[in-house]
């Protein structure tokens, strides 16, 4: 089980706004370091309480795709 | 363990539940990759990078959420590229068709917040009696100088 | 086919084509016209010669698809008719007046609750605020379509809101329809004359011969089809008494198709028909509620458009001997192929009726944009909950942002699938049961069950225009009258 794990999130696919939300929401499982990376940000995620970082680390990106998506539909769905 | 299916090339990991996509930028742009990894976010996970020259390629990671064999990890990326191909087509349409649809929208929605005077107008002119509306029974489309007279004044 | 080269002439407007068989082409336009045509022909559409002197300009002039026959202005007008729920307003408005019922339905779409269930009953304030919601809306026509569970449970409520609507209806200065949807187990003659007295159309639900019925439909201490027939004879009785028209005053009914319906479409049909019922409506299960769980009920759609081409040929072969019947799902797509009356069925337009065309109240004074979107929420998942009667208005609920996005996502002129598809124009999609069947409200059509049903039925109606001789035709033309309080404008 890791206990840390580093992620890419590239600028041109995922807001920073997505990223901050899920730095915010992702708080009690994980401290969460964002540094600048080569095209976009570099995230050193270090589990709390026994969780698993490579589960948080996958759990993360859902969480950044997610909200990345539905700010760019204008949160009200925009078909889907 | 890996092939190459049009415009993205496909490598499979069953001991890590994991199948990996690289998918051509090119063909398929960053919104539909975007929206294929939502809609695919409730049945695993999804995890994105750009690669290559000119990050012109995005690597698609998916992750079963619960284990699963070489067959489940092939319907996971074949499933992922056929949203790929829907959302690629979903982009093209709303460039080609997204006005249209938009001036739909806008006159329900308008009608849905309307009083009950203008529905009746509305309903009259458009809605039951289509055929009154270019009538123009207002005589907005009569020139001035013939509705008023020469002076603007009437006659 | 060769498709050409270069760029199509000026003279070709834009239309959509579907290969039907072997040289034989349907193409549609955007004012709802169509025309078969051979393959050469369809060639000759394309590069442009269809000119006066073709042996198909005439026809094709007239109905829109090359230049030289009908003027710009009469093509506006047919599309202001045909986009006439763009401007009419949210006029059906669904009460769910309980989630009680006496049946067990093995489908049930309504996901019911058991009789002795406390606190399922729509309460009399409540009601009063659906009332006060509905008739804030600006639509001229004013639905309302009492469901349930089986709404007789709740007579009460039910009877405080017609009065109470007949009164707004006036006050208002709207156009009041009624509708009862009930299984007629509670109908006694008492009831059925109040609600002849004050107009209510009823609908009931009829899977079939005795049998059948029951099976599909358990009456626990009971057949629920000598019930609902007994139930019909009552409600039709005084509807007679009172000289209403019974071309619009007579009981009609759904026809639920389950895995053993499927090889008795005659059977079905004809008990339709000894039992004198004017319409068949055909609807395949859903995978809304309860019937997303039930196992051993269900088939493809390939099962399912089976059973229909023979539920279709066998009512026609009624209809031919000169029996008054028609099927449902046919006349209001005929409605939109032959005509140019958008015949406002909730999931037969662009966009889709939810919240736009209708609301569904739930007993608890919930909001959906539609019943479908409600009976979602009875499985655990209300993202088609618009807002409460007690806090929203009727202009917060239509306006709600999920309305918004069904409207998008069924807006069929731009959707993948059908914006390009010959039959855009006389059908429709469901959002919610894109989600509920593919997780999305967009549709990816190619695996959608619902749209392949839709396009076998509309591939059987066409080919039956293709071939059909002059009495056919009438009878399509006949099916295509509306019939007022009998899902004009309705959910039924």
């Amino acid at each position: 089980m890791a206990k840390s794990k580093i992620l890419n999130m590239d600028d041109s696919l995922f807001t920073d706004e997505a990223i901050e939300e899920a730095v915010d929401a992702f708080s009690g499982v994980a401290a969460i370091r964002v540094a600048p990376g080569d095209s976009g940000r570099k995230l050193k995620i270090v589990s709390r309480k026994g969780y698993d970082a490579d589960l948080v680390a996958w759990e993360f990106g859902n969480y950044v795709i997610a909200r990345t998506v539905e700010k760019a539909r204008g949160e009200d769905g925009d078909a889907g | 363990m890996s092939k190459s299916k049009g415009a993205s090339r496909t490598r499979f990991f069953p001991s890590r539940s994991m199948v990996l996509l690289e998918i051509d930028t090119d063909i398929y742009p960053d919104d539909a990759v975007m929206g294929a990894a939502y809609v695919f976010i409730d049945r695993c996970y999804v995890r994105l990078e750009k690669a290559g020259q000119d990050r012109k390629k995005i690597v698609v990671r998916l992750k079963a959420k619960n284990e699963t064999g070489r067959h489940g990890l092939e319907e996971l990326a074949g499933g992922f590229e056929n949203e790929l191909l829907h959302q690629a087509w979903r982009i093209r349409l709303e460039q080609s068709r997204g006005r249209l649809r938009e001036y739909i929208l806008a006159r329900a929605l308008l009608t849905a917040q309307d009083d009950d005077s203008e529905e009746e107008t509305r309903g009259e002119h458009i809605g039951q009696e289509p055929g009154d509306y270019l009538e123009d029974p207002l005589g907005i489309a009569v020139p001035w100088e013939e509705k008023f007279g020469k002076d603007g004044k009437g006659g | 086919m060769k498709l050409p080269a270069r760029s199509l002439p000026a003279t070709a407007p834009y239309f959509r084509f579907r290969k039907l068989e072997d040289d034989v082409f349907l193409v549609t336009n955007d004012i709802g016209r169509y025309a078969f045509l051979a393959e050469d022909e369809l060639q000759d559409l394309l590069d442009g010669e269809i000119v006066h002197g073709h042996e198909r300009f005439a026809e094709l002039a007239e109905k829109g698809f090359v230049q030289g026959g009908m003027s710009a202005d009469e093509q506006v007008r047919i599309i202001a008719r045909r986009n006439s729920h763009l401007f009419t307003g949210t006029n059906l408005h669904i009460m769910i007046v309980t989630l009680r019922c006496d049946h067990r339905c093995v489908y049930c779409h309504a996901s019911r609750a058991p009789m002795g269930t406390r606190g399922v009953d729509m309460k009399p304030e409540t009601a009063d605020k659906v009332l006060e919601r509905a008739f804030e809306t600006p639509a001229r026509q004013v639905t309302i379509e009492f469901q349930g569970g089986e709404p007789l449970v709740n007579l009460r409520v039910i009877k405080r809101v017609v009065e109470n609507a007949w009164k707004l209806a006036e006050e208002k200065d709207k156009e009041l329809v009624l509708t009862l949807v009930s299984n007629l187990s509670m109908l006694d003659r008492e009831t059925a004359d109040y609600l002849a007295d004050n107009g209510v159309f009823v609908c009931t639900s009829l899977d079939g011969p005795k049998e059948l019925h029951d099976m599909n439909r358990p009456l626990p201490g009971g057949s629920s089809h000598d019930s609902v027939l007994a139930g019909m004879e009552v409600m039709n009785d005084a509807y007679r008494k009172r000289d209403l028209d019974p071309r619009m005053y007579k009981v009609n009914a759904l026809l639920t198709v389950t895995r053993a319906s499927l090889d008795r479409p005659e059977e079905i049909v004809d008990e339709y028909v000894r039992l004198g019922l004017n319409t068949l409506h055909a609807r395949p299960l859903n995978p809304f509620g309860m019937a997303s769980r039930a196992a051993g009920i269900s088939y493809d759609a390939d099962e399912y458009l089976a059973f229909y081409k023979r539920v279709l040929a066998r009512v026609m072969e009624h209809a031919l001997n000169g029996v008054d019947i028609q099927e449902r799902t046919a006349a209001l797509h005929l409605t939109k192929i032959l005509t140019d009356r958008e015949p406002n069925y909730m999931e037969l337009r662009s966009p889709c009726g939810a919240g736009l065309g209708q609301l569904a109240y739930d007993f608890d004074g919930s909001v959906y944009t539609c019943d479908e979107g409600r009976m979602l929420a009875r499985t655990g998942d209300d993202l088609f909950k618009v807002g409460h009667v007690q806090d929203d208005e009727y202009r917060d609920l239509a306006g709600s942002p999920v309305v918004k996005a069904l409207a998008a996502a069924s807006c069929v002129e731009a959707l993948p699938g059908c914006a390009d598809c010959a039959y855009a124009l006389f059908c429709g999609v469901c959002p919610v049961y894109n989600y509920a069947q593919q997780g999305e409200l967009v549709a990816r059509q190619p695996e959608n069950q619902r749209c392949k049903i839709q396009m076998g039925v509309l591939d059987e109606l066409f080919s039956r225009l293709q071939n059909a001789d002059q009495d056919t035709l009438s009878i399509f033309e006949r099916w295509t009258r509306p019939l007022p309080g009998q899902g004009e404008g309705g959910s039924t």
